[in-house]
This record gives C-alpha cells, sequence and structure tokens, in this order.
C-alpha cells in the first residue's frame, strides 16, 4: 500500500548525528520486544509484519520509534489472530483466555530451476501500480526504466506471502537505474540507484 | 545496555504503571511539560506496554522466556560489526578472496567460517567509486555480519533522502567525494543483504589481519563514511 514508510525521495527530514558507540538497544523495553518478536515462533511472515507496520496511520508512524513501531505491530498481530485480547494486553495481572490455535510459519523451500523471466542486461519498466496491499516497489521506481544488473535467484512474492495466498516464487534481481530517470535534471549524472525487484514488477522495455 | 538477567527479571517483575499514559496526555495536553518530560513519559508508556506483551506471551505459552535472555545476549554480545571486519581485512590482505568475496559473497563467508542467515552481496568501494546501502522501505541490514542496524539507518530521514541525494547525506555524515567520483545506492527492497568493501586506508601496509579488522567501522561497511588513514 502506499503507506508512510516508502519515503525514498521525501524532502523534509533532518539527518541526525551519527553516534558510532550506540548500543543495540537503548531502553530495555526496546530489547524486550525485540527479543519477544524472536521468540514468539507465530504464524507470521516477515511480509504479514512488515504490512501491519505500513498500515500504521502516517501521523502515528512518524511519530512512533522504530521499536514502538514492533510493540503496535506485534500486539495488533496478536489481537487480529485471536491469540490475545486488548484487555489481556492491557491488563496483564487480569483473567487470561487460552490463544487461538495455529500453525507456526515456515517458509517452504523455493524451487531454484525456476526460469528467470530476464537477462542480465535487459532493459525493463516497473510497472505502476499501486495495490492496497503488501508489496516492495518503492514508489520513486514506479513506472521507470532501468537495467536487470544481477538475478539474485528464486525468492517468494512478498505481495501473496503477506497476506497468505500462492508464494508464486520467481526471480528477484537489482535492477539499476539512472538517477536522472527517478529524479529528473537535478540527479547527478554520475549517481546510480540499484532496487531489488520481483519478476512481476517488471516489463519488457523494448 | 549492562544490566545481567537477574536485573532484567526484576525489571520484568516491577508492576504496572498504568496511569502513565492518562498522566502523559493530560500533561501534554495542558502545556505544563517540555520535550523532555514528553519523551520520559513516552518511553514509561512503551516500557509499561513492552512488559504487558511478554507476561501475556509467557502467561499464554507462546514464548519460552528463557529465550528472550538468549535472544538480547545474543544481539548484545555475539554478531556485530567485528564479523564484517573479518571479510573486509581478508579481502584486503588476499586478492583472491576479494575476487571470490565480490563474485559470490555467500560462498566467501561460509569459506570464513561466517554463520550465514541470509543471502549476501558485496560491492567494494574504489577512489573512483562509492556505494551506499539503504533500505527505504523499513530496514533490511546484514544482522548476522553487522549486529542491529544503528537507529538513523532505520529512521525516515536516511532512508528519505539517502536515494535522492547521496552527496547530501555524506557530506552531512564527514564524507565529501570528489565530483568524479560514482555513487551507486543499495536500495535493499527484497531477501538479499548489501555489505560495502571500503577502501583500504593508506598507512596499513605492515598492519596484520587483525590489526586491520580494528580499523574497519559498522558505518563504512554500510557506506555511510570512507576510512581515515591510522597515521
Amino acid at each position: 500500500m502506499n503507506g508512510m514508510h516508502d519515503v525514498g525521495g521525501m524532502g523534509g527530514f533532518t539527518l541526525p548525528v551519527r553516534d558510532p558507540d550506540e548500543p543495540p538497544f537503548k531502553y530495555e523495553w526496546e530489547a524486550l520486544v525485540f527479543a519477544a518478536n524472536q521468540a514468539f515462533h507465530g504464524p507470521w511472515p516477515v511480509d504479514r509484519r512488515r504490512f501491519a507496520i505500513e498500515s500504521m496511520p502516517p501521523d502515528l508512524y512518524l511519530s512512533t520509534s522504530y521499536f514502538g513501531r514492533w510493540l503496535w505491530r506485534f500486539e495488533k498481530l496478536l489481537v487480529e489472530d485471536g491469540l490475545a485480547t486488548e484487555e489481556e494486553l492491557r491488563n496483564p495481572d487480569g483473567p487470561m483466555s487460552p490463544a487461538a490455535d495455529f500453525q507456526p510459519f515456515v517458509r517452504d523451500a523455493v524451487d531454484h530451476t525456476i526460469p528467470p523471466k530476464f537477462r542480465v542486461g535487459d532493459d525493463v519498466l516497473v510497472k505502476n501500480e499501486h495495490p492496497t496491499g503488501h508489496t516492495r516497489v518503492p514508489r520513486y521506481v514506479r513506472g521507470r526504466r532501468g537495467t536487470i544488473h544481477l538475478d539474485h535467484g528464486v525468492y517468494d512474492l512478498p505481495d501473496t506471502v503477506a497476506h497468505g495466498l500462492d508464494p508464486k516464487p520467481q526471480h528477484c534481481y537489482a535492477v539499476i537505474f539512472r538517477a536522472s530517470e527517478l529524479w529528473g535534471a537535478r540527479a547527478n549524472p554520475r549517481d546510480w540507484i540499484y532496487v531489488d525487484l520481483w519478476d512481476d514488477y517488471l516489463l519488457a522495455d523494448s | 545496555m549492562t544490566e545481567d538477567k537477574v536485573s532484567r527479571r526484576e525489571f520484568l517483575a516491577k508492576t504496572s504503571l498504568a496511569a502513565s499514559t492518562a498522566v502523559a496526555a493530560a500533561a501534554t495536553a495542558t502545556g505544563q511539560v517540555g520535550a523532555q518530560e514528553v519523551e520520559e513519559y513516552a518511553q514509561s508508556d512503551y516500557s509499561v506496554r513492552a512488559k504487558a506483551l511478554v507476561s501475556v506471551l509467557t502467561k499464554k505459552n507462546l514464548i519460552d522466556p528463557t529465550e528472550i535472555d538468549e535472544v538480547i545476549e545474543f544481539y548484545e554480545t555475539r554478531v556485530g560489526p567485528h564479523i564484517g571486519a573479518r571479510l573486509v581485512a581478508r579481502s584486503w590482505v588476499d586478492p583472491e578472496f576479494r575476487e571470490r568475496l565480490l563474485s559470490d559473497a555467500n560462498a566467501a563467508a561460509t569459506e570464513l567460517g561466517i554463520e550465514r542467515r541470509r543471502d549476501l552481496v558485496a560491492v567494494a568501494n574504489t577512489p573512483q567509486v562509492h556505494n551506499l546501502v539503504v533500505c527505504t522501505l523499513c530496514s533490511c541490514y546484514p544482522w548476522f555480519i553487522l549486529g542491529l542496524p544503528p537507529t538513523w539507518y532505520k529512521d525516515a530521514p536516511y532512508r528519505a533522502r539517502a536515494v535522492i541525494d547521496p552527496r547530501g547525506v555524506l557530506k552531512e555524515f564527514g564524507t565529501e567525494l570528489d565530483e568524479g567520483v560514482e555513487v551507486r545506492v543499495w536500495d535493499s527492497t527484497a531477501e538479499v543483504r548489501y555489505i560495502v568493501i571500503p577502501v583500504r586506508p593508506q598507512g596499513t601496509d605492515g598492519m596484520t589481519e587483525g590489526q586491520l579488522q580494528a580499523l574497519v567501522t559498522r558505518d563504512s561497511m554500510i557506506g555511510a563514511e570512507r576510512l581515515k588513514s591510522p597515521v
């Protein structure tokens, strides 16, 4: 979806100062949220978890810290799938209902013999689609022309996996774009942008 | 974070300050608190909710609480940029390894005994080429060789600007590139993870591989800085 997460190319932000000694977790709660996320072998593929964050209202997304978004997502998915209730999360010392049954998500091995639609060096056009579900095509490359630079091999398609549909395994490529193709006259002619894109996102550009 | 496991359990055991959210909202609405206090209130709210989350997951047998400690210990002490630095330093002293690293980083990592949890691609900086890695959509990052990403990598400003103004980002980060240098920005939108192999700094000819590893910074392997000569 065209969510707040898709920030590539936006102006108006201020870069922070880099801290070379920053610890992995700034606060104890961040470590807890991160570790709970790793320790819960739940029913959600990574793309469903990403889609939950992409669905955050834009103002909430921007005003919530990184691990705060993880916490919001965890609560949301638990409630959506009947694994916990909002009341239980608000009052963990109160009565607990049993969690709904679920199957832990396991990624099936993909078939690496699936043929690619494109070869290195092929010119491609990124489809100009604006799906309401999950996708990994940033808005800034939609409808833009690039060239296949590297074939990464076969991976499941995030757009379907996120929603529990047929994973449609297919080739994913690093596609190279001239900066001017994406950003127009302001671009430096010596800048290049590489974006990893799946077969289904691309058309042959003849 | 320096707390040991006991203090982590104590932290979890401290009972809820459930009223903190309401207090924060009321105080902010009346303009009685400054930004610092708002931040503190927000942190106490996150803290209450995080503890509640772990408590609910534990009571419902959805997680094993000992795994919480193991995960935190792993990411705080075992993985980090020192692993990526081994790939970089080896590539500086062994030209054939460098070729293998750049053509098949997965095999090269395995060769050094690095546990590979993701598919990896290595891209090399030269005096004429500078690579920069970003994830504009979320925070994809090679955890297994660099540890968890820094906050600036995960937050919107870097993600927004790295693709449209990489030279401006680098300049603000302290690296001014010559106009003739080619810039390649890698937006990690899929399952592959990228590591930048920085240029070996001048004045390091007599150094051992171990000494070279110590020179390699996390940010140089993201492409956010170039390494300076140690002399």
